[in-house]
């Protein structure tokens, strides 16, 4: 255990005309968001540096065991109990297993204080999660921006609306390539989409019999991030289609998927202007007194522990919420000494996540000489139908439902056979009946008391650790309850038996979209960041990762995260042409 | 586990990989993959099976006739008989451990199942035959 002491970050006047560490923006995180932000800086010209704390990752030649199949692993596939005893709140992640492993951070290698259950997911390194993400890309609706505002939830109104970011999604859509179907739904709006992948015949037969028994509840085939077609601007990219392998989180050789590595950091590199620094641990920002701006930042090597400071105009804050905001936290000055960003006492407050707790699962019993070939990426959803025109449910927010329908495998119980031999695994072989499978993105309200901290104890960078204090709210249980009753109903219209709801009871974490802590909004005394995600407090730091959110809408939420990345990118651009910045 | 192994495959109970027998791989895969205390109720369970058949029959499971392993089998999934505490759920675990094995490998995968490395398109509604098996997931 470290000597327990409070790390403050003082300028470092020796070092700070070194050239080579000077730049005219520095993104910290190489991510989803930050790697959106290089490349737009690196596009306009500008002489960017990416920050990574993770090693590098090479596209393709990283992807150790993309291509491995189970008879390649030692355990075919399964997690040795060992890691399992050694990383428990890694072991509950969904992607984490003996094929991804070395892309997830261990438990114990950057240990953070949970005053209330929280699982922590992340990736250090080039890219970060963006290598092992779900994938899954919808626009917010303009419901979506209004609620909190209209129906009086998380103390703070959106400053913006759908119509500030269309654009923007667009661009972004258009970039990375997007794979949808343009629906014509106002709680899901279409987008710049490359071709749908399919419903198979279950679920297509049962989202008709969803419309027949709730006009106000559409499926639609997923958005996902997936190559189904190959326009110029990807062929530019060097990448490829998708072949329905679904091994994505390995990695994809193919580039198929929108990852920073095979997309957004190749493209910035290749204009000449980015500069990517890995193995860089972001102690704080740094606050010039006299000029009244942050001058840079100031790292820690990862390995040798050497201090370096960077500096540029403009800084963009893209680490990953909890980092995001434990980094400001951490950026104390004379001017600010409860962190960069936090003069109204709310950076690190408000932190929200998405309620992954229920499912529901039934037997489909129709479609029963259909089946599948290949793998598809995406599932099918249905929008949030709650609270749209107003707050008319015992709960504030809503959730979006997605579901699935496959046939059971080999595992399954087979009772008209012998129960071995050559006949038994005839039959296990065969696809079995099939099941359903309803699960929630549920938005949870942002209060004051779910927040990030640090903690008096530092780590060996001497840094302080970040502390979680987020839970679960009655809001949260209401909103459980809803879709229970809901996915069981819209299930047994289906035609479904068997059905069996499941609440994991899992902490927060899991879900792996966490945000909020340094909230845009137009009142500067709850807000953190304003409408073009600056800090209040200092005009050329920027928030454009999870951190901003000013609340979590039901979408997944990494499209907006691109979008406000590159709109905010695109307004200090502005602002820097202008001598503003 | 390579006899019960043996039982429950059949006609596809083979051993192409020569020294690497199938009930090796469980074992080694209960002892990596398992908790200590389901390690020890599996083999626990284990041991209450070999007790029986030596009781009845003189003999480990491993050295009996073909026959007396099929109808030991036979009686662990039926609910009407008991020969140990938990054997029907023992004998569920077991036979998915045999299944396991033989499904996530190569011989299984690709032999029975139908493997699709680079399926290279997804398609939503193929029809099913009667003797069609599953794509490999």
């Amino acid at each position: 255990m470290m000597e327990i002491s409070r790390w403050v970050l003082w300028i470092h006047y020796t070092d700070i005309n070194r050239m080579e560490n000077q730049f005219d923006v520095i993104v910290i995180g190489s991510g989803i968001s930050g790697s959106w932000a290089a490349k737009e800086f690196c596009d306009q010209g500008y002489k960017t540096l990416v920050l990574e704390r993770g090693r590098y990752l090479e596209h393709v030649t990283d992807y150790t065991t993309a291509m491995n199949e189970s008879w390649d692993m030692e355990q075919r596939g399964s997690m040795p109990a060992t890691a399992k005893a050694e990383n428990p709140v890694l072991s509950r992640c969904y992607a984490y297993n003996d094929y991804t492993k070395d892309l997830f951070v261990p438990d114990q290698a950057h240990s953070y204080v949970q005053e209330k259950p929280f699982d922590w997911i992340r990736g250090y390194h080039l890219g970060g999660k963006g290598i092992m993400w779900a994938r899954q890309v919808q626009r917010w609706s303009q419901n979506e921006f209004s609620s909190p505002g209209r129906d009086g939830y998380g103390s703070l109104s959106w400053p913006i609306a759908y119509k500030d970011l269309a654009p923007w999604y667009s661009h972004i859509e258009t970039f990375i390539g997007v794979s949808g179907n343009r629906d014509g739904l106002e709680e899901a709006p279409d987008g710049e989409f490359l071709k749908p992948w399919e419903m198979n015949a279950a679920e297509a037969s049962i989202k008709e019999k969803i419309i027949t028994h709730f006009p106000n509840r559409t499926p639609v085939i997923g958005r996902c991030a997936h190559l189904t077609e190959v326009k110029e601007i990807h062929r530019q990219q060097g990448r490829n289609t998708c072949l329905a392998r679904t091994r994505c989180e390995r990695g994809c050789p193919l580039g198929a998927y929108f990852s920073p590595n095979s997309s957004t950091l190749p493209w910035a590199q290749k204009t000449g202007n980015l500069t990517i620094q890995t193995n860089q641990i972001v102690a704080g920002i740094i606050y010039d007194e006299k000029n009244q701006r942050a001058s840079g930042v100031q790292t820690i090597d990862r390995h040798s522990k050497k201090r370096q400071t960077f500096t540029a105009k403009v800084i963009f804050v893209n680490a990953a919420t909890i980092n995001s905001n434990a980094i400001l936290l951490n950026s104390k000055s004379a001017t600010f000494p409860n962190g960069l960003g936090n003069s109204n006492g709310n950076l690190g407050k408000y932190v929200s996540f998405h309620n992954y707790r229920g499912s529901v699962s039934g037997k489909y019993h129709e479609n029963l000489n259909s089946y599948y070939y290949g793998r598809r990426p995406t599932s099918i959803l249905i929008p949030n139908f709650r609270n749209i025109n107003g707050n008319d449910m015992n709960f504030k927010g809503g959730y979006l439902v997605n579901y699935t329908a496959s046939r059971e495998g080999w595992g399954r119980s087979i009772n008209d056979t012998p129960p071995f031999g050559t006949k038994y695994v005839e039959q296990a072989a065969k696809p079995g009946p099939w099941r359903v499978r309803m699960y929630m993105q549920g938005e949870t309200v942002p209060i004051r008391e779910n927040e990030i901290k640090l903690s008096q104890e530092v780590d060996e960078y001497g840094i302080p650790s970040p502390v979680m204090n987020v839970g679960y709210t009655d809001n949260d249980e209401k909103l459980l309850v809803d879709f229970f009753e809901q996915a069981a109903s819209m299930l047994r219209k289906a035609g479904c038996t068997d059905i069996r709801p499941s609440d994991t009871k899992q902490a927060p974490g899991l879900d792996i979209h966490e945000m909020g802590g340094a909230r845009m909004g137009n009142d500067p005394k709850v807000a953190v960041t304003n409408a073009h995600n600056q800090l209040y407090d200092c005009k050329n730091v920027f928030v454009t990762d999870g951190a901003c959110m000013t609340s979590t809408g039901t979408k997944n939420p990494s499209l907006t995260f691109m979008a406000m990345t590159a709109r905010a990118a695109n307004f200090a651009a502005v602002q820097m042409k202008e001598g503003v910045l | 586990m390579e006899s019960f192994s043996r039982i429950i495959l059949g006609n596809y109970y083979s051993n192409p990989q020569g020294n690497l027998k199938k009930g090796a791989f469980i074992v080694c895969y209960i002892e990596q993959c398992w908790a200590k205390k389901s390690q020890e109720t599996f083999w626990e369970a284990a041991s209450n099976l070999q007790n029986y058949c030596v009781n009845s029959f003189s003999n480990p499971f491993e050295n009996l006739t073909d026959s007396q392993q099929k109808n030991i089998i036979s009686s662990l999934f039926d609910a009407n008989i008991s020969l140990f505490e938990e054997d029907v759920r023992w004998a569920g675990i077991a036979r998915y451990l045999s299944l396991f094995e033989f499904f996530s490998g190569e011989q299984g995968a690709t032999e029975v199942l139908r493997h699709l490395p680079l399926p290279g398109r997804y398609d939503g509604d193929i029809p099913l035959g009667p003797l069609d098996t599953l794509y490999r997931h």
